[in-house]
């Protein structure tokens, strides 16, 4: 017994510590059950795919059987396809050598003897945790292999249609919603069941000794309840006893009321829920986006910036918590979600790798206070993201820097700026400005010299800006780490170096390209 | 031309900064504002501020000489900035005024009023953050220009009659101009208002009248402007104080 245990002990210390076995158990983790994993969504249609064929291969079967590759491949492929999902889905639905590792620490730790036997139980209890849980059921039921001597078994193929709403989003929140209905969902069916057996067995004692009577068995009756309290009335099976179609009328009446209250229980769930679920949605889009912008609070302000960079092509996502804003900014038809962007809590629930995959994030609150605050927050978790904050107070300026603001835009100063520069010589301020703004034929951009430009290009001289319509206003130089205006011929430029030039559009585009030969 | 007076309207936030921005460049700088909480703060602030409203009583401002005067109108109250652009505009159809507004909308308004130049803050604030974002280098190099701190500046160079690039085309002037400035732009009053960039039209022919705009150190502006003969309109020998 004793090595016995000590075997299972260190079998479970040898898969914990080894990083081979849990990256698997990640890998096929993320798989089956991660829906922001990318070949999740493949495999899902993979299994989409195998569930619909083995639907088109029954139906092909009802009326002529036929014992050829097609019978096979649905019979033992597809079955031993599902099988390996189910016991892939078994394996990575506990940490069983987690849990024996813990209780033998336990033990360890309380010095007493370590109760193998409670150990595995916990393990087999968190396996038939999963086991007993419904998708798990229909999953097992779906594997059955169809024996074509019991017709019944092919009534495991309604298994198979089940197994889809694993692989679709929208039917896991159908459920959802559904659930979050319990009780009212619980109380019609009684109600409903207890109409359908009083109405069954009524209308039996009334109608069943009638020779004119259709209705003959409890079944007829039941079926008979049933196709007329839900209001659908087939006609085949009618009373005809006046006692019998008095029990019809109670039926009928009462049908309606059931039918709307159930109406109105899905109706009022989804209404409910509707807005829980596009946030769901809306979060799971953000997920897939490579690259975007934060915006943190929606003004007057974020509503030009927003626009304006979604213009470029760019992605933007805006956090604010006060909802009536973030239902503005939907209007925009911009990415919104009525978080608040000072709390931790929020980008638990974006879950989403800040330094990866934001670019940068934009502070546009109200105050400064609550931007200071953000800072702090976003600092708290990760360093290196980007920072821009309004500054609306000179005095607070230094706080935001000191709470990690890589870039403080203070608007009152630039307006000064602006003010002053065009009061002193408007027409260069007007020349200057033109070549700010995105849609003049002439603009202003930034060329990155990259690893093989740089394998070409040494000096200003090898740009070869001269006979161009190029002006090259200078350089950023990443070696001397300063910008250098309208450099020399002979300057050294290298990889990193970023230049700033004035070109006519399409001149910009040809220059562009020529550079990269 | 030398710009010698300002007048602001207004003293709220954006007006008290173009104050500070401006207060040592111009030889005089007035503060009207329509509350005397504001034109005391003003005072304190050690600006000449007087209490104004908004009926035509515009006698003071024809001291000035209007044609050496900026006024910049920055009132809190986006209807009374309009207003009293219209007055203004009225009453001295040849003055420059720079009006501040929120938004797109009323900047259009205020052009419609009159002004000459309107800086919409929202505009401004929203094509600064995607500038820093987008271009880096680009916002920090027109920063360093804007900043009175860098010597890196933008200058506007009338040519006058007898100025040696009259008769030349842009390009030669760019070609033989060995100083360390580079040459943006022009603008011809005689073909239109529009902006000829150097990137662009590098034939044009350079008449007297003809503006140029360059960009370069203060030292390097100042030999460009004597060896081809302009006048340069900005001034900055009061800064750095």
């Amino acid at each position: 017994m004793r090595l016995l245990s000590k075997i299972i002990i260190d079998t479970a210390y040898a898969l914990e510590s080894s990083s081979r076995y849990r990256k698997i158990k990640r890998y096929f983790y993320n798989l089956l059950e991660n829906v922001s994993f990318k070949p999740k969504r493949y495999f899902d249609l993979f299994m989409m795919v195998m569930i619909l064929s083995s639907v088109m291969i029954l139906i092909r079967d009802v009326k002529m059987h036929q014992n050829d590759f097609l019978a096979v491949f649905n019979d033992y492929i597809i079955s031993i396809i599902f099988l390996i999902e189910y016991s892939l889905r078994f394996w990575v639905s506990s940490n069983s050598a987690d849990i024996l590792i813990t209780q033998y620490e336990k033990d360890e730790l309380l010095q007493r003897d370590f109760r193998l036997g409670r150990a595995l139980f916990k393990v087999f209890y968190a396996k038939w945790q999963y086991v007993s849980s419904i998708p798990a059921i229909i999953d097992l039921l779906a594997i059955m292999p169809f024996f074509h001597e019991l017709r019944l078994l092919r009534l495991f193929i309604i298994f198979r249609v089940f197994k889809l709403f694993r692989y679709t989003q929208n039917m896991h929140h159908f459920a959802t919603i559904l659930a979050s209905k319990k009780f009212e969902l619980l109380t019609l069916f009684t109600f409903a069941g207890l109409m359908i057996f009083v109405a069954s067995v009524m209308i039996y004692v009334m109608e069943a000794l009638n020779p004119d009577s259709p209705i003959n068995t409890l079944f007829d009756a039941l079926y008979w309840s049933i196709v007329t309290i839900s209001t659908v009335g087939y006609g085949d099976v009618t009373p005809v006893t006046y006692e019998g179609r008095t029990v019809a009328i109670i039926v009928i009446i009462s049908g309606v009321a059931v039918l709307a209250f159930a109406t109105s229980i899905v109706v009022s769930a989804f209404t409910e829920k509707l807005d829980d679920i596009r946030d769901v949605k809306l979060i799971q889009d953000i997920q897939k986006l490579k690259h975007f912008y934060l915006i943190c609070g929606y003004s007057a302000v974020t509503r030009q910036t927003a626009s304006k960079l979604r213009h470029l092509g760019r992605n933007v996502v805006i956090l604010d918590k006060n909802e009536n804003n973030v239902r503005d900014a939907r209007t925009h038809h911009h990415l919104a979600l009525a978080l608040d962007p000072s709390s931790l809590e929020s980008y638990k629930i974006l879950n989403i790798d800040l330094e990866k995959h934001v670019s940068a994030i934009i502070l546009l609150g109200e105050a400064d206070i609550q931007n200071v605050y953000t800072t702090l927050t976003v600092r708290s978790m990760q360093q290196n993201v980007r920072i821009l904050s309004i500054l609306h107070d000179k005095k607070n300026r230094r706080k935001l820097e000191i709470s990690g603001v890589n870039d403080v835009i203070y608007a009152q100063e630039l307006i000064g700026q602006l003010s002053r520069e065009y009061s002193g010589h408007p027409i260069a301020f007007e020349a200057l400005h033109a070549l700010r703004t995105e849609n003049k034929d002439v603009k202003m951009d930034e060329i990155l010299i990259d690893e093989r430009m740089a394998r070409m290009i040494k000096t200003v001289k090898d740009l070869s800006i001269r006979g161009r319509q190029i002006v090259l206003l200078g350089v950023e130089s990443r070696r001397e780490n300063r910008f250098i205006f309208n450099p020399e011929g002979d300057f050294k430029l290298e990889e990193g170096d970023m230049m700033v030039v004035i070109a006519e559009n399409s001149m910009l585009h040809e220059y562009r390209v020529s550079l990269h030969k | 031309m030398k710009i010698e007076s300002v007048v602001i309207f207004g003293y709220n936030e954006f007006a008290k900064e173009i104050a500070r921005q401006v207060r040592y460049e111009y030889a005089r700088l007035v503060v009207y504002s329509l509350e005397p909480a504001y034109v005391e703060e003003a005072q304190t602030e050690g600006f000449e501020a007087h209490l104004t409203d908004l009926d035509d009583h515009w006698s003071e401002l024809e001291s000035y000489n209007l044609a050496k005067t900026r006024i910049i109108c920055a009132l809190e109250d986006e209807a009374e900035n309009v207003f009293l652009i219209i007055s203004l505009r009225d009453r001295f159809p040849d003055a420059i005024i720079v009006a501040l507004a929120t938004t797109q909308e009323n900047a259009s308004k205020l052009t419609l009023a009159g002004a000459n130049k309107v800086i919409a803050e929202l505009q401004t604030i929203s094509n600064l953050i995607i500038e820093l974002l987008e271009r880096p280098v680009v916002s920090k190099l027109l920063d360093e220009i804007m900043n009175t701190t860098h010597n890196l500046r933008v200058a506007q160079v009338t040519l006058h009659e007898h100025s040696c690039a009259v008769g030349k085309r842009l390009n030669e002037v760019v070609k033989f101009n060995d100083h360390n400035i580079i040459l943006l732009a022009v603008v011809d009053y005689q073909m239109s208002e529009s902006f000829i960039f150097t990137a662009k039209g590098y034939n044009h022919l350079l008449d007297p009248g003809d503006v140029l705009v360059v960009i370069g150190y203060d030292k390097d502006i100042k030999a460009f402007e004597d060896e081809i003969g302009g006048t340069c309109e900005s001034n900055r020998s009061h800064w750095g104080r």
